[in-house]
Formats: structure tokens, C-alpha cells, sequence
């Protein structure tokens, strides 16, 4: 009888959803009737050992970046909050609107009690930034269970997947995960070897990232951030990747090391006037520009160059197609810019 | 302390302009050879005077002239602005931004990034708005000031609370437009400091007029011998036949006009303003201001230059990037003035 109510509950939580693989199914049906308590264990990112009694029904993803991989994960049901930068996928704006999802804040400033307000099992944060780190006393003082991955700080393809194998761990979907990872790694290997057996032989293009417009600073991404990644992974060079972190740089620099691409992260500001910014600096002598490889761009292409999440994949092959239009078409994901300047021929 | 004693280093005054002139060629030469890539003084006399030289050392020097004359000329308003200020409130710690042309300047630029993100890509607007936002600071500061008796302490003051107020207002609206500002990594806070990394052609022309400005204003007008009486008291300076009340409202707007464009141009640039005065005058052994106006407009644009190479220095021997020259002055500028106090209390 006990165990006839056991199994009925376990069909109805959200566990078992019908997009869980079978496989999943079996063996945690298998846990649930041989009567072991289901305890998780979990390594975070800051090395802190996190148990959790059951699978967490409850989760607030404080980074955009983690709440796509939950719904990669197929956990959107769980999910009952995120920043005001989650958009991604569509339906989690849709969700939000609809108001079975709440927003807790911005990435920078989650609102504590907002997140206790809403009573998850678990809340996942981002480990490099601040404001994640400082809600670990006072949730795990109310009672909830703080788990930190790399989220924003990850650098590679390696951390995405170290990040979303600690997601998966916590809610038992880990062949879920290795799926999705395998999938990922496909996806990327597909471009790579795309690349490999074109442009053999022939020199790396260098490229410089800018974020936002020149005008607030020459910020660019070091080589051991994700952008940086992405670039190196696709066969170019990241004239800023003897950097970390995110540097400043000069049009010395710049103009000395010669890109062969520059892609600026536009910010909301008006395309044709970026353009036209960028014509009156320094930039406008560079290899990049002389020969129409400026990209802007923003809305979905940034987020997915910018977010090290499970859109690892269409980042990279994204970049490839800023990198070599001629092998994967122009770029699709909107918005990328492309400013062409005419050159007047110099005598 | 006797008038004697005030102004009796008059005599050493030729021999250390000389000294300072000679000293600030070096630090613009030495400047203009030291970045990404290292350049010989001899082919950047080539390049400055034949045009003789390689193409791309052309493009880097004009590149790396525009830097350095940005930092030269800052650095020797903010020192000037610094001595008018410290003069016209009898205050030896109190710096170009206590009258709260800084804050103001802030508030206003970031109260327009958040009406229109747009705007970040016109730099000569974003100039214009910050420069017109440190005069709307000198306004307010010297309004409060007057009606409370117009005297220094009163602009010391007002000032102060203006300059709390304002702040205020910018990290409040800078906080609240900081996704469209900073993303992943960088905290908003960081792009308050001051830096010369992304500065352009037309910038120097701005700082080279509103110096020109300031300084036809001051000798024109007479203020170093205005100030000089006034370092005797309010009463004092009435006797000899200057009016207090005009005497503080114009000293505060040259000071207001200097400080104002090197904020709207570079940023914020801290220890010049206050420390340049203190050097200048400690070398010289005189308070008088004939003196001290013109040797600190010296000492303040041999240190921004230096520690603007310093930055530059630093990003191509570590994986930081650029520093932001507005921390680098003090570091450089600090052991300097520690050495001259001890030696002046010495002598």
C-alpha cells in the first residue's frame, strides 16, 4: 500500500514530466522502491559540497546564462525564478509575462527577499560575481540551499559543461546532460573540422572584440574569458588574448596588431550612428574597416556571443560565419550589422 | 610667518622653470617612445620634424601625440585649477572637485545615458553634456555660496554639499542604467575612472581652448596678485582694494572651466589637482602665486604624462590591460611629494 502511494506521488511530480527520457525513469523508479533515501550530493564551483534529500522542485536561476540551461535540461517546470535578463528560451519571457515565473532582480542586484519570498529548494548562482556570493548566508540562513557555478566566469566550452553536469547532478538528469553536451560537442566539432580542412595553411584571422562603443572605452575580452574562447576555437586570433579578464585598450594597440575583423558589441545604440562613430577614430585605419569586416551586434547575437550557456554551439558557429562568410554564409542570428565602408582609392 | 617668508622664493623661480621645462620635454619624449611597441627618441624627431619614418610608426606616433598631449594638458589644469582653488579657500586639502563640478558633470551624463543610450556613441555630445554639467555645478555651488556670505569657507561648503547630493544622483541613475553601460564583468563604478586610452584628434582642441580661456581670464583679470592678498584674510584683501565676492565667483569659474573639460574629456583624474599645487610650491619655497600658477601647470602635466606612460608601460608587460590613469597619478605622484615634505620640514 505504502509503496503503491509512493509510486503514485512519483508520477505526479514534476520529475517524471513526459520529456524525461525512460532510461531516467528507470533508475530513479529503481532508487524510489528500494526505499534508500534519495541523497544528492553536489561539488559547486566555489568546491563547497551541497546535499540535497530529493531532487529540488523549486529553483531560482539568478544568471541568465543558468536559466538556459535548466530549460536545456528540460527543468523549466522547476524553475520559478530569474533575473530581468533571462530571455532565453522564448517561453521563459512567455512564463514571466503570464506570471508563473517571478522575477527576482537584475543579474547585479537579486533581491533577497524576493528569492525567500518564493521558497526554493535551491537557488544556482553565478560564482565570480558579487551580489550571487553575498545571498549564501542569508538564504542558507532561511533555509534554502545555495549551489554556485561558473555561470558568467566561465571561460570555455569546458566550464559550460562542468556548469551544466552540476545542474544536472542536482535533479538527477545527468543522461539529460551528457546528451546535451554530446550534442554540443557535435555541433562544434561539425564547424571546427569545417574550418580545418578549408583554411589550412592559409594565416589565422585577428580579431577584436569591443564591448559597447568605442566612446565608453576601448573594453575588450582577454583570452581567457568565453568570447575569448569562441574566437580561438573557430581558428582566429584574439588581438587582446594575452589579456585576462576584460582589459582596456588603446588605439595604439589596436591600430600596432592590425585586425582583420572587429566585432562591437552595439548596446542598444543606433546602428548607423555607431557606424559612423567608429568611421572617426583611429579604427577606421585598421585592416577591418578598410575592407568592410566591422560587425555590430546585439539583441540575440550578443547574448549568445556573451552568455556561456547551452547556445555554446550557435556561438561558435556564429563566429565562424563573422570569421569566414565564404565557408558558413553571412551571419543569421539577428542582429549582426555589417558596416561596409567604401575606400576611396588612395594614391 | 612674515610676507618675507611667504614669497621669497621668487628668485629661484627662472632657474626652476627652466629646470621643470626641460624635465616635461624629457617625460613628452619619453612618452612618446614607450607602448605597445617601442619607438627610439631619434625617429620620433625624425617623424615630428622631417616626417621621414615608416608608415606605421607614423600612424602609432600620431596616435600616441594625441594621448600625450591630452595628459600633458590635463594634467596642467587640473594642477592650476587645483592652485585656485586651494588659494581662494585658504584650504591646502581641498582639490579642483570641491567646488562639485565632478558630481554634477556625473549626474548629468549618466541622467542622459539612461534617457538615451544612443547618445554614448557621439562623443563630442557626451563632452558637451559633461562639460555643461560641471558648469551647471559651478553655478549651484557658487549660488549657495553667496548666499551664504560668498566667502572661501562658504564655497568650501557648498561645494561639499552639492558635491554629496550630485554623487549621490549619479551612482543612483548610473546603478540603474548600468545594463546598458557595463556588461558581465565590469562594475559601473569602473568606468568613472579617468582614462586617456580612447581619446581623440579634436579632444586636445578642446583642452587647448579651455586653457587658453583660463589662462587670459587669470592674467587678464590679475588673480595670482588677488590671491596672494587674499592669503591674508578676507579682511586684508579688502583693504588693499579687491572684492572678495568677485574675486571667489571668477577664481571658482576658471577653476570650474579647468576641472570641467579634463572630467568631460578623460574622466575623473585624482591627486593632480591636489598634490600638483603642494610640489610646485614646496620646490619653489613660495606660496606666491605669480609662482606657483605657472610651476604647477609644470609639475601637474609632467606627472599625468609620466603616469599615463606608466599605464601604457603596463598593459604591454602584464595581462591587465590599460590601468585607468585617473589611480595610476597617485601612485606615481605620492612618493614624490612625501620625499619634498620631509625635506622641506628639513630645510
Amino acid at each position: 500500500m505504502l509503496l503503491v502511494g509512493v509510486a503514485i506521488g512519483v508520477a505526479i511530480s514534476p520529475r517524471y514530466a513526459p520529456e524525461t527520457t525512460t532510461t531516467v525513469y528507470t533508475s530513479i523508479t529503481h532508487v524510489v522502491t528500494t526505499k534508500e533515501p534519495v541523497r544528492i550530493s553536489v561539488v559547486d564551483a566555489l568546491g563547497r559540497e551541497v546535499v540535497f534529500e530529493g531532487a529540488p522542485r523549486r529553483v531560482v536561476s539568478l544568471a541568465p546564462s543558468i536559466t538556459e540551461i535548466l530549460f536545456a535540461l528540460g527543468l523549466g517546470d522547476r524553475v520559478v525564478g530569474v533575473t530581468s535578463f533571462c530571455n532565453y528560451p522564448p517561453e521563459v519571457p512567455k512564463l514571466v509575462s503570464e506570471g508563473r515565473i517571478s522575477v527576482i532582480g537584475g543579474f547585479w542586484n537579486p533581491d533577497l527577499e524576493k528569492i525567500v519570498s518564493l521558497r526554493p529548494d535551491v537557488v544556482i548562482g553565478s560564482a565570480g560575481t558579487r551580489a550571487h556570493l553575498q545571498l549564501k548566508d542569508p538564504l542558507e540562513g532561511a533555509g534554502i540551499k545555495v549551489v554556485y557555478v561558473y555561470g558568467n566566469e566561465a571561460g570555455n566550452f569546458y566550464d559550460v559543461v562542468r556548469d551544466i553536469r552540476t545542474i544536472a547532478k542536482i535533479f538527477g538528469v545527468e543522461e539529460t546532460a551528457e546528451k546535451l553536451v554530446s550534442e554540443l560537442e557535435r555541433e562544434i566539432e561539425n564547424v571546427v573540422s569545417t574550418i580545418a580542412n578549408t583554411t589550412s595553411g592559409s594565416t589565422k584571422p585577428k580579431v577584436l572584440v569591443l564591448l559597447g562603443p568605442p566612446s565608453f572605452g576601448l573594453y575588450s575580452a582577454g583570452g581567457n574569458t568565453f568570447i575569448g574562447w569562441i574566437i580561438s576555437a573557430v581558428g582566429g586570433i584574439n588581438i587582446a588574448g594575452k589579456f585576462s579578464g576584460w582589459p582596456i585598450l588603446d588605439y595604439e594597440y589596436i591600430l600596432s596588431n592590425n585586425p582583420d575583423i572587429i566585432v562591437v558589441s552595439a548596446m542598444g545604440a543606433s546602428y548607423a550612428e555607431l557606424a559612423e562613430e567608429i568611421g572617426a577614430t583611429p579604427l577606421a585605419e585598421t585592416k577591418a574597416y578598410r575592407e568592410g569586416r566591422v560587425y555590430l551586434v546585439d539583441q540575440e547575437a550578443n547574448d549568445v556571443l556573451m552568455r556561456p550557456g547551452p547556445r555554446i554551439a550557435s556561438a561558435v558557429r556564429l563566429m565562424a560565419s563573422i570569421l569566414y562568410p565564404e565557408l558558413f554564409g553571412e551571419p543569421k542570428i539577428p542582429v549582426v550589422y555589417k558596416v561596409v565602408e567604401f575606400v576611396k582609392p588612395s594614391g | 610667518m612674515s610676507r618675507k617668508f611667504l614669497f621669497s622664493g621668487g628668485r629661484r623661480f627662472p632657474l626652476l622653470f627652466l629646470l621643470l621645462t626641460v624635465a616635461l620635454v624629457a617625460s613628452l619624449f619619453f612618452s612618446l617612445s614607450v607602448g605597445a611597441s617601442l619607438i627610439p627618441p631619434e625617429e620620433i624627431l625624425n617623424c615630428l620634424l622631417t616626417s621621414k619614418c615608416g608608415k606605421s610608426t607614423e600612424l602609432i606616433l600620431s596616435i600616441r601625440l594625441v594621448r600625450t598631449c591630452v595628459a600633458a594638458l590635463s594634467g596642467a589644469m587640473l594642477a592650476l585649477a587645483g592652485t585656485l582653488v586651494q588659494g581662494i579657500t585658504r584650504n591646502p586639502l581641498a582639490d579642483p572637485y570641491v567646488i562639485g563640478v565632478l558630481s554634477t558633470s556625473l549626474a548629468t551624463v549618466s541622467a542622459v545615458i539612461l534617457i538615451s543610450p544612443s547618445i554614448l556613441v557621439h562623443r563630442q555630445v557626451m563632452i558637451a553634456i559633461a562639460f555643461v554639467g560641471a558648469l551647471l555645478g559651478y553655478i549651484l555651488t557658487t549660488t549657495i555660496s553667496l548666499l551664504s556670505g560668498g566667502t572661501g569657507t562658504s564655497l568650501v561648503l557648498s561645494g561639499i554639499a552639492v558635491s554629496a547630493l550630485f554623487s549621490g544622483v549619479s551612482h543612483v541613475l548610473l546603478y540603474l542604467s548600468q545594463d546598458r553601460i557595463a556588461q558581465l564583468g565590469k562594475h559601473y563604478v569602473f568606468l568613472l575612472l579617468g582614462s586617456t586610452a580612447g581619446v581623440l584628434r579634436q579632444d586636445v582642441t578642446y583642452l587647448a581652448i579651455s586653457l587658453a580661456i583660463s589662462l587670459i581670464i587669470i592674467f587678464v583679470l590679475g588673480i595670482p596678485k588677488a590671491l596672494n592678498a587674499y592669503l591674508f584674510g578676507e579682511l586684508h584683501a579688502s583693504q588693499l582694494g579687491y572684492r572678495v565676492r568677485t574675486l571667489t565667483v571668477i577664481t571658482a569659474l576658471v577653476s570650474s572651466i579647468l576641472a570641467g573639460a579634463t572630467v568631460a574629456v578623460v574622466g575623473v583624474v585624482g591627486f593632480i589637482g591636489l598634490a600638483g599645487p603642494h610640489i610646485a610650491r614646496i620646490s619653489a619655497g613660495t606660496s606666491d602665486h605669480r609662482v606657483t600658477v605657472v610651476l604647477s601647470m609644470l609639475t601637474g602635466s609632467i606627472l599625468t604624462v609620466l603616469a599615463d606612460s606608466s599605464t601604457r608601460i603596463v598593459s604591454a608587460f602584464t595581462s591587465w590591460g590599460e590601468l585607468p590613469l585617473g589611480v595610476v597619478t597617485g601612485m606615481i605622484g605620492a612618493p614624490f611629494l612625501a620625499y619634498l615634505v620631509v625635506r622641506g620640514s628639513r630645510g
